[in-house]
């Protein structure tokens, strides 16, 4: 399931920021040093919980640094479903 | 209001209309008086609606950016713009073409002295309606673009970043009249001496099945009937006239400081020689004589000039049975009786906030080509004291004309532009 949800935000996130395409990106890379503003952020987060069908509020993601982090939770989210 | 005296500059055009993308497509359909008008259909709660319209045909944005002779930074910044409306997205289109058309794009002017003006309000009301119907059901999962897209300015926003603008961006709202008053609000903005160039945009109004509805409703639209051809439907100024097609338009002017034109050796195609604007303390869509005729003695006056030297009006020219009359009466109380004048919405419909900002465009090229297009469905003109461009453009030499926007809610403006 995790790793599922990792390609999964890889995907939004070339969708969302295309200049990425192309580009080794690192899971354990912070959102921040991938280039991500706080919209790319929110967009990233809401879409992928939209293609998950997970109803989930966007401020229990706060504290997520890195697609790493991200994907931990909401795998957590999902088992708990 | 009224004002002008220092000589404001046109410098670049861009515009799409149903008969083109860009300039040079619009130009040659105006000359050979080419339309694209359709039906457009909808069903909602089991019934069938059904609207005449004149689309845009063959726009991908990414595609029409790429072919646009501006440097290849803006293009790629440009081609990576998402969750943008189709209004925003012709608004850009407009306003790169104009820009590079005005060479701006490697001049070496100062970027805090330009300004952006939107001519238009509540112009993406397709998209906000599209996103409102998708996620009715599972907001929580809405894009938080939503947020700050749905403003107008998003236009604006998105073009200071291309462009790197750093003066002042804003949209101004005149209803069907937002595309002159963008104009005049660019005069006024050059005039103050506060900024050497404004770029003029005028977005797509794109409207949803409840304004193509809500005109129905109000009897200011065309109705479609089992005996309606599209292309019959829009007749401004003709006796069989019966409301207006709505049109896909947007269009950008560069408005440039006649000093600054100058000193980059620019040469301009005409200047914005003056306006004229009223109200009619009126909140309906009624039209005033009186208003009317004010505004376009107002602009004639404040370009120095008599009205017997103007060569052309664009009208308004909506097809709107009453607006029609009353144009034409204003402008025989204004002075011009015998004038030449066409209704280029009778060409690309109604653009609404856009309208008289492409009209201007139309104005501008009429002029600089030397000719006037001819009028769609013009056979029975409701008055002979207007010299009326019929079936066929028309060779001329034009010196001042005159462009006509009205809007609901009283609004009334007229512009004057001369020919360089």
């Amino acid at each position: 399931m995790k790793n599922q949800i990792i390609g999964l935000i890889k995907e939004n996130l070339i969708e969302i920021m295309p200049e990425l395409e192309g580009q080794e990106i690192s899971v354990e890379d912070t959102l921040v040093d991938i280039g991500a503003n706080s919209i790319d952020r929110g967009e990233l987060i809401t879409l992928t919980l939209e293609r998950l069908n997970l109803e989930v509020s966007r401020i229990e993601f706060a504290k997520a640094q890195s697609i790493k982090d991200l994907a931990d939770m909401m795998a957590e989210k999902m088992e708990k479903r | 209001m009224s004002f002008a005296r220092v000589p404001v500059q046109i410098t670049g055009l861009g515009a799409i209309s149903p008969v083109g993308i860009g300039i040079n497509e619009f130009r040659t359909s105006l000359r050979e008086g080419i339309t694209n008008f359709s039906i457009q259909e909808f069903e909602r709660g089991g019934q069938l609606f059904r609207y005449p319209v004149a689309k845009v045909k063959d726009f991908t944005f990414k595609e029409a950016i790429g072919s646009l002779s501006i440097n290849e930074k803006i293009i790629s910044s440009a081609k990576r713009l998402r969750n943008i409306s189709a209004s925003t997205a012709n608004g850009i289109y407009s306003a790169l073409e104009a820009w590079a058309d005005a060479g701006l794009h490697d001049a070496d002017i100062d970027l805090t002295k330009v300004a952006i003006v939107l001519g238009g309000s509540n112009t993406q009301q397709a998209m906000l309606q599209n996103v409102q119907e998708e996620y009715r059901d599972k907001l929580q999962f809405i894009n938080p673009n939503y947020g700050l897209n749905f403003f107008d300015t998003d236009t604006s926003g998105a073009l200071s970043e291309l462009l790197g603008i750093r003066g002042e961006g804003h949209s101004i709202g005149g209803a069907s009249a937002s595309g002159n008053f963008a104009l005049i609000q660019g005069h006024r903005l050059i005039n103050s001496g506060e900024y050497d160039v404004v770029v003029v945009v005028a977005p797509l109004m794109e409207l949803s099945v409840y304004e193509l509805q809500g005109f129905t409703a109000l009897g200011a639209m065309a109705r479609v009937d089992e005996n309606s051809t599209p292309s019959g439907l829009c007749r401004p100024f003709d006796t069989g006239h019966c409301g207006f097609v709505y049109g896909q338009v947007s269009g950008c002017i560069i408005l440039e400081s006649g000093e600054h034109a100058i000193k980059r050796r620019k040469k301009s195609y005409a200047s914005l020689e003056g306006y004229g604007v009223s109200m009619d303390a009126n909140r309906n869509p009624n039209p005033s004589v009186e208003g009317e005729k004010t505004a376009m003695l107002k602009a004639i006056k404040a370009s120095g000039i008599r009205p017997n030297q103007i060569d052309y009006t664009n009208t308004h020219g909506t097809a709107s049975p009453t607006g029609d009359k009353t144009e034409v009466e204003a402008l025989l109380l204004a002075g011009l009786e015998g004038v030449k004048a066409n209704s280029t919405k009778s060409l690309i419909g109604h653009g609404l906030s856009a309208a008289g900002l492409v009209e201007a465009i139309a104005t501008v090229i009429q002029m600089q080509e030397g000719f006037l297009h001819p009028s769609h469905n013009l056979q029975n003109p409701v008055s002979d004291k207007i010299d009326w461009i019929l079936d066929k453009a028309q060779q001329v030499n034009l010196g001042y004309a005159l462009s006509n926007s009205f809007g609901f809610g009283g609004i009334n403006t007229s512009i004057i532009l001369k020919n360089n």
